[in-house]
């Protein structure tokens, strides 16, 4: 009797242990048959709203292009009949090569659309003369040669201005030559998904364009969205940029301001080459995980303003190579692989009011010299520090070296890795932050943050639909 | 015969236990009579089991457990950061590294040397039960207490994550619980080695810090170190990896997680061929090599 009694009086722990064990696989095999991925709280697969760049219906009559009340079946003929000021208004389908070459015209698309056809050879439309207004055109089949710069639209006359065009299926979609003050709005530039994109053309290509003006265009599947050559003073604003090498790419091209603009599913967002002075502010860099895999690089900029922009699921958030005396300030750098990786001896910079959320890793540079990004009262904001602040003016009073020893070991040896998160690699990464008594090499921010400056980066863990 | 088994209990257990001792004494004999080693293993392991419970160890194990995990559980609500289980789990892994073998050894350093003190080895020694035996079921007492209070413990806070996230994603905090579970036997059966081989208790207590230090700490460092000064094969790598316990844990849950750990960590263990069944055998070796090696070495202890 007794013994019964005293089984009963003990076996309860087991017996409650058993139950949470059987509970916890039942729900457990729940879970994992559920399929969900509602764990995977990461911004894969967030994408801006775009429309589908293919939607739309070609006009299907014949064209007739109209000026002064005169009627013309061909685009070419109504406008060399116009005069300088005149209106061409175009409706349906033509098939031909148009060149523009009186000033102040204006051809514009009227009832179901205009579509102007070059059944895939040299360019579609060349703008020769100044102040020369598209509106609203659809245009199409450019020739296939590179070399050759066959172009939906070729601007070489100053102050002219594309509006709501269409452009699809070309190599370039519009070329500015030697042209400025130039205006691209609201076009849509869709390129051959069907050819390689090393032989594609880029969307809007910029060759001594100065002080020309991008906004709200869209493009995709072509080899570079915005391509500068050579060219100062333009404006790029609001455009998307999608599926393609580079969203936007700077050569030799100075002075620049390029604001708001998203670049999505590239291999690399937005490409700053050889320039100096530009200003990148309040743009979206997100999931450009191609093979160079970058949000923004900088290589060979100098003295460039990039503030308040968001790099989002790159490879690298930012790459610097080469760079000397810019300002990174107050941009979100979330869940990218790298951070920001400084490399080629990229000096001078200014890195300050940043929040590094969720990345693998914040920040590399490989260095045999301890980097200060930030020489000012405030440094950036990481997730992964242990920021301590104790007077309560927002910085944390002991350091943080987000690129360190264990880093640069795991970043040369990968092997290291399966050391990651273990005691041993915290207590070296939490010596080299909180001793500055322990100096090894890499980047270290002395005010870092307590609190992230930036708060939208929920924003992109809303929307999994897409 | 009842003479003998009186003193015996006295010994053991100076407090009134409501008789089970002697009834169990009589279960021992009756065992040894029938002569299935099984059965004299059962009943020293439940034995071990009871007095485990009854002396408020397993209370204190789950609660320990418990508010460990519940601790970081609502702190991690309050952080910065997606919010969701592999973020919890994650970090739950990373500090049961430092917690389940400490206890795991608390709980195991006495289990043979702490008995032999009391004089209640000397009692069981006197019966007609393989020695082995004890040992093994000494280790499996404690092992049923251990894993249960890992289970409750961790349990409760699994509770409070489902109620907080949902189910979605909970097989993740299964298999971190599952592999605290295993990280705590092998350090339990780490210490009732070192119980085994350890002359006084003291010894066995500072013996226990010391490997509780090795595992958790110097092992990495040195593996760390190791890496970064030579270009190790893979091979050696994995090998330095199953070689410490904790790594295998962490291999385990972080694993599981894929990157959401760390860059590359899931990416380096399949190079390393590391899979699943192979992390768990090694699991398994480290929680079965160490208590067969106690099996053994009893037979050479002087009492």
């Amino acid at each position: 009797m007794t013994d019964r009694a005293g089984v009963d009086r003990e076996t309860w722990f087991v017996v409650a242990a058993v139950a949470v064990l059987v509970v916890s696989l039942a729900a457990a095999a729940v879970a994992a048959s559920d399929g969900s991925d509602d764990r995977e709280a990461t911004v894969e697969g967030w994408t801006p709203d775009v429309a589908d760049p293919h939607d739309a219906e070609p006009p299907a009559e014949p064209g007739v292009a109209t000026v002064d009340g005169e009627e013309f079946d061909s685009v070419q003929a109504a406008v060399d009949a116009a005069e300088p000021g005149d209106t061409v208004v175009l409706e349906g389908q033509f098939e031909e090569h148009v060149t523009v070459e009186t000033a102040d015209l204006a051809l514009e698309a009227a009832g179901e659309g205009a579509l102007i056809d070059g059944g895939g050879e040299g360019t579609v439309v060349h703008v020769a003369a100044e102040n020369v207004t598209l509106e609203e055109l659809w245009i199409r089949e450019s020739g296939h040669d590179r070399g050759n710069e066959d172009a939906g639209v070729l601007v070489n006359g100053s102050g002219s201005t594309l509006a709501d065009v269409r452009i699809t299926d070309t190599t370039y979609g519009v070329w500015i030559g030697e042209a400025e003050d130039v205006t691209v709005e609201s076009a849509t530039i869709v390129g051959r998904e069907e050819v390689s994109q090393s032989e594609r053309g880029n969307g809007i290509h910029l060759d001594r364009a100065d002080g020309a003006e991008l906004r709200d265009n869209e493009i995709t599947t072509v080899r570079d969205g915005i391509y500068f050559s050579w060219s100062e003073g333009v404006d790029a604003t609001g455009n998307v940029m999608w599926d393609l090498r580079y969203g936007v790419h700077y050569m030799y091209s100075d002075d620049n301001r390029l604001e708001g603009n998203v670049a999505f599913d590239n291999d690399v967002g937005f490409a700053l080459m050889v320039s100096q002075n530009l200003t990148i502010v309040d743009n979206v860099a997100v999931n450009n995980d191609g093979p160079s895999g970058q949000g923004i690089l900088v290589k060979d900029v100098d003295r460039s303003e990039i503030r308040d922009n968001a790099v989002v699921a790159n490879g690298n958030g930012f790459y610097v190579y080469n760079a000397h005396g810019n300002e990174l300030t107050d941009n979100l750098i979330l869940e990218n692989e790298v951070g920001v990786q400084f490399t080629a001896g990229s000096s001078d910079e200014l890195v300050v009011g940043n929040s590094f959320v969720a990345n693998d890793q914040s920040a590399y540079a490989p260095t045999t010299a301890q980097i200060t990004w930030n020489d000012s009262e405030r440094g950036n904001y990481w997730s992964d520090a242990r920021a301590i602040d104790l007077d309560g003016d927002g910085t944390s009073e002991t350091r943080h070296q987000p690129a360190g020893a264990v880093e640069a070991v795991v970043h040369d040896r990968p092997q290291a890795a399966v050391f990651a998160e273990s005691p041993a690699f915290d207590a070296v990464r939490m010596a080299e932050s909180s001793f500055p008594v322990i100096e090894s090499p890499g980047v270290v921010d002395h005010r870092p943050l307590a609190e992230p400056a930036h708060d939208e980066w929920r924003e992109y863990y809303e929307d999994h639909d897409n | 015969m009842t003479d003998r088994k009186r003193t015996a209990t006295d010994e053991q257990t100076p407090k009134p236990d409501g008789g089970y001792a002697s009834a169990t004494d009589a279960e021992l004999s009756r065992a040894s009579d029938s002569g299935i080693w099984y059965r004299q293993l059962l009943v020293v392991a439940e034995t071990e089991y009871r007095l485990a419970v009854r002396g408020r160890w397993a209370v204190a194990l789950t609660a320990i457990f418990a508010a460990f995990a519940l601790g970081l559980t609502t702190f991690s609500g309050s952080s910065v950061g997606p919010e969701g289980f592999e973020r919890t789990v994650a970090s739950l892994a990373v500090l049961a590294v430092y917690l389940v073998p400490l206890v795991a050894l608390a709980f195991g350093y006495d289990a043979v040397v702490g008995r032999e003190e009391n004089g209640w080895l000397h009692a069981l020694f006197a019966l007609p039960v393989e020695r082995a035996w004890i040992v093994v079921g000494t280790a499996l007492g404690r092992a049923v207490v251990l894993a249960s209070a890992t289970v409750v413990g961790f349990g409760i806070a699994g509770g409070f994550l489902l109620w907080e996230f949902g189910l979605a994603g909970f097989d993740a905090y299964v298999t971190f619980l599952l592999a605290s579970v295993g990280l705590g036997l092998v350090f339990l059966a780490v210490g009732v080695l070192v119980s085994t081989l350890a002359r006084e208790k003291t010894h066995a207590l500072g013996i226990s810090l010391l490997v509780w230090a090795w595992f958790v700490l110097v092992h990495d460092l040195l593996g760390l170190g190791l890496v970064a000064a030579f270009d190790l094969s893979a091979g050696a790598v994995s090998a330095m990896l199953l070689a410490n316990p904790t790594g295998i844990f962490r291999a385990l849950v972080l694993g599981a997680l894929g990157a959401a750990g760390d860059a590359g960590f899931a990416t380096v263990l399949a190079e390393s061929g590391l899979s699943t069944g192979v992390l768990v055998g090694a699991l398994v070796a480290w929680i079965v090599v160490p208590i067969a090696l106690a099996a053994f070495a009893i037979r050479r202890r002087r009492l």
